[in-house]
């Protein structure tokens, strides 16, 4: 007889195609697409029959031999996320420029009062300036204005420039003075007030505007302004060049938004928490009080707003009214997202406080009866719903060679980390950990101020590495590789991820270090903190020590990091735990579709 | 000359330096504002050779060729003569392309991203 299990998964569906006999069972060949629609929807058909005719073609049947179909009885678990900003930074009356220009002018910190570059010369000899030079001003002649002027006993400081002309203006002039070039909104910059300009030797940092006493000295400022500074000087640390301008009501806020609590209703009572207090404190409240029966935010605030917006989504899915949606797991994480700043000259970015967090409801059973009934009208072949998917995961994962009864499996999907564990006695236990691959590109985006979806998927699954000349690149293990023909231009010294022969480059001025380290932190917060709260919940007596064998699975064990990172988390407690490879050819996917043709 | 007498520097080769004035001030403004030395001289020759030639003559292997109707590449010494890194082409749109141009051939020595029109 021939069979085909059918997997309807998230994001893919997978078929294992056998051939079933009385007491023997011959795999013939798999097959893999993507899933059609939410899974478990009648419109998930079109995706069933691409992987089915993939299956097929590759054994070289026709559909017409095919003598059943079995199906899983997809769990109902759908998740979500959401990630709100809890700080915010604003320049109020265009107090400061922090955006560091590449090749700013001149050195050394020049004070004085912000002047237009046309009204120089009437400003009175001994006076001290600031020159403000727009873009419709030539280099040659900003340079020539600014040398007259001071010929005449103005006292120029320094200059702020709206072109990237800082070293072609410094260089035609007689007194160097610190320039600050490339600020886009020039003509924000408030005349007439009292203004630093500082710019650090190559290869430095300014010394003076980052730091608040620094900024008190400069300005004379009284113990009570000093207060008042320190945002300024904090948001231009690390920087190479910096203005500061003084007016009357100027300043550079950092608001908290009051981020608001999350109350979890869990079976052990509730508890409320809030979220200024971090995701960790958010995560060790939901363990006390876990299992989770729902959770709240107070509405008006961030959390209420995060935790709407997740209700909404799955309502639309699901069908159901949003307040009969029943919050059963939340994953919160701190990080940071890339954010322009509110009121600034220079298109400034800063890193603003977040909070990341996915969440997971259980729906009403889904429909498989439609969609098996469905299958059987198009395709003629008989159909049975053959088992509890997180079952046929685990008894296709026994296929993996080296493994054993009792025996857990992680399934690391795109939504959420689903963990089963068949005890010695034949039971299965099962639990599912809202955040996953979704969670992590959404971190990752946030961090590196990348929006465009695609590359965020590509940066998650390739290795980095940086172009360093017309023919050789490092890669992330700092080894270098060379290539016979010429790069690219368009990748000159730019970092690039590695996709297969293909190499895409990152926007922006972004390190390779810095990219790594977002990339492996997000993957780390979410696939090891859910593998571990997810083995703990189906571990015997809750601990991980009692567990032998962890079998990885999905589509995000087939990372190159991720399998490691759980390999190695796990290891001290002493547990084996790797890659699944289903029936010994298939790697960590195919375990749910072979665990159907398995069950009979 | 002596190999420690001899400046890293970028060589810009010109058919007639007074035929193109202006993209040959636009490419200097390009290169000093990134800080990076050049060298200048004319020399016979199309485009693409005097390229090739000057990024050859160049310490640094970067040369820019410049011909009388503006044509004007960019190349490095181990780039093939037929595909520059980059090229501004006679009538170009606007004179600031010069600019990123000469911007280009100090950032390709400084081992920074290029800039593109």
């Amino acid at each position: 007889m021939l069979v085909a299990g059918v997997d309807i998964g998230n994001n893919t569906v997978e078929v294992a195609l056998a051939e079933v006999s009385e007491n023997t069972t011959v795999f013939i060949s798999s097959g893999i697409a993507s899933t059609t629609g939410v899974k478990g929807t009648t419109s998930n058909i079109t995706g069933i029959k691409i992987a089915l005719s993939d299956a097929l073609k590759k054994a070289g049947i026709d559909i017409k031999e095919l003598n059943l179909i079995r199906i899983n009885e997809a769990t109902p678990v759908i998740s979500d996320m959401a990630m709100e900003t809890i700080t915010e930074t604003i320049i109020t009356e265009s107090t400061m420029i922090g955006h560091n220009p590449s090749t700013p002018g001149g050195r050394g910190l020049g004070v004085g009062k912000t002047t237009l570059i046309f009204h120089l010369d009437k400003v009175k000899p001994g006076e001290k300036t600031i020159v403000i030079v727009p873009q419709n001003v030539d280099f040659e002649d900003a340079a020539a204005i600014i040398n007259a002027a001071v010929s005449k006993g103005v006292q120029v400081e320094g200059a702020v420039v709206q072109k990237d002309d800082g070293v072609l203006i410094s260089n035609r002039l007689k007194k160097k003075v610190p320039i600050v070039d490339e600020v886009a909104y020039i003509d924000k910059v408030p005349l007439e007030m009292l203004a630093a300009v500082e710019v650090a030797e190559q290869g430095y940092t300014i010394k003076t505007l980052s730091n608040p006493y620094g900024i008190a000295t400069v300005f004379n400022l009284s113990p009570e302004e000093t207060k008042n500074i320190v945002p300024v000087a904090r948001a231009l640390i690390g920087n190479r060049s910096a203005v500061v301008i003084r007016t009357p009501a100027g300043d550079v806020q950092e608001r908290r938004i009051p981020a608001g609590s999350l109350v979890l209703f869990g079976e052990k009572g509730r508890t409320t928490v809030d979220l200024d207090e971090g995701a960790k404190r958010v995560m060790e409240e939901l363990e006390r009080i876990y299992p989770l029966q729902d959770a709240q935010g107070t509405s008006g605030t961030n959390v209420g707003g995060l935790l709407a917006k997740i209700r909404s989504t799955m309502a639309d899915l699901t069908g159901q009214k949003p307040d009969s949606i029943k919050i059963q797991d939340i994953l919160a994480v701190d990080t940071l997202v890339q954010q322009k700043v509110k009121g600034g000259l220079a298109n400034e970015f800063f890193s603003e406080d977040a909070v990341g967090m996915a969440a997971m409801v259980k729906s009403s059973r889904l429909p498989m009866e439609k969609v098996a009934k469905k299958i059987e009208e198009e395709l003629s072949v008989p159909v049975h719903i053959a088992g509890v998917e997180a079952n046929m995961a685990i008894k296709g994962a026994l296929t993996t060679p080296g493994t054993a009864k009792p025996l857990a499996v992680l399934d690391l999907g795109g939504g959420s980390v689903d963990a089963a564990y068949l005890g010695a006695d034949g039971k299965v236990r099962t639990v599912h950990m809202a955040g996953a691959g979704d969670m992590v590109n959404m971190l990752m985006g946030a961090e590196l101020g990348i929006t465009d979806k695609v590359l965020l998927e590509d940066l998650k699954c390739n290795p980095l590495a940086k172009v360093e000349s017309m023919f050789s690149i490092r890669l992330e293990d700092e080894t270098v590789k060379f290539f016979d023909s010429p790069l690219d231009p368009q990748l000159f010294a730019r970092v690039v991820i590695l996709k297969e022969d293909e190499m895409i480059p990152l926007p922006g001025n972004l390190k390779l270090e810095k990219i790594r380290a977002a990339r492996r932190d997000a993957k780390r917060k979410v696939f090891v903190t859910n593998a571990m709260r997810a083995l703990k919940q189906v571990a015997p007596a809750g601990n991980i020590r009692l567990l032998d064998f962890v079998v990885l699975l999905g589509g995000s064990a087939l990372d190159f990091e991720i399998p490691e990172m759980i390999s190695d988390a796990l290891a001290n407690y002493g547990v084996v735990a790797g890659r699944g490879n289903i029936r010994g050819k298939e790697g960590p996917r195919n375990a749910v579709a072979t665990g159907l043709v398995l069950n009979r | 000359m002596g190999r420690y007498d001899v400046k890293p520097t970028i060589v810009i080769y010109c058919e007639d330096s007074n035929m193109v004035q202006i993209p040959l001030k636009k490419l200097r403004e390009g290169l000093e504002e990134e800080g990076v030395p050049w060298e200048e001289k004319e020399v016979q020759g199309n485009a693409q050779s005097l390229a090739k030639q000057a990024a050859q003559e160049s310490q640094l292997g970067i040369g820019i060729g410049i011909v009388s109707d503006g044509t004007c590449l960019l190349q490095h010494s181990r780039m093939p003569m037929g595909s520059p890194i980059m090229r501004v082409l006679a009538g170009a749109d606007t004179m600031e392309n010069y600019r990123v141009l000469g911007t280009n051939a100090a950032r390709l020595a400084k081992n920074m991203p290029l800039k593109w029109f």
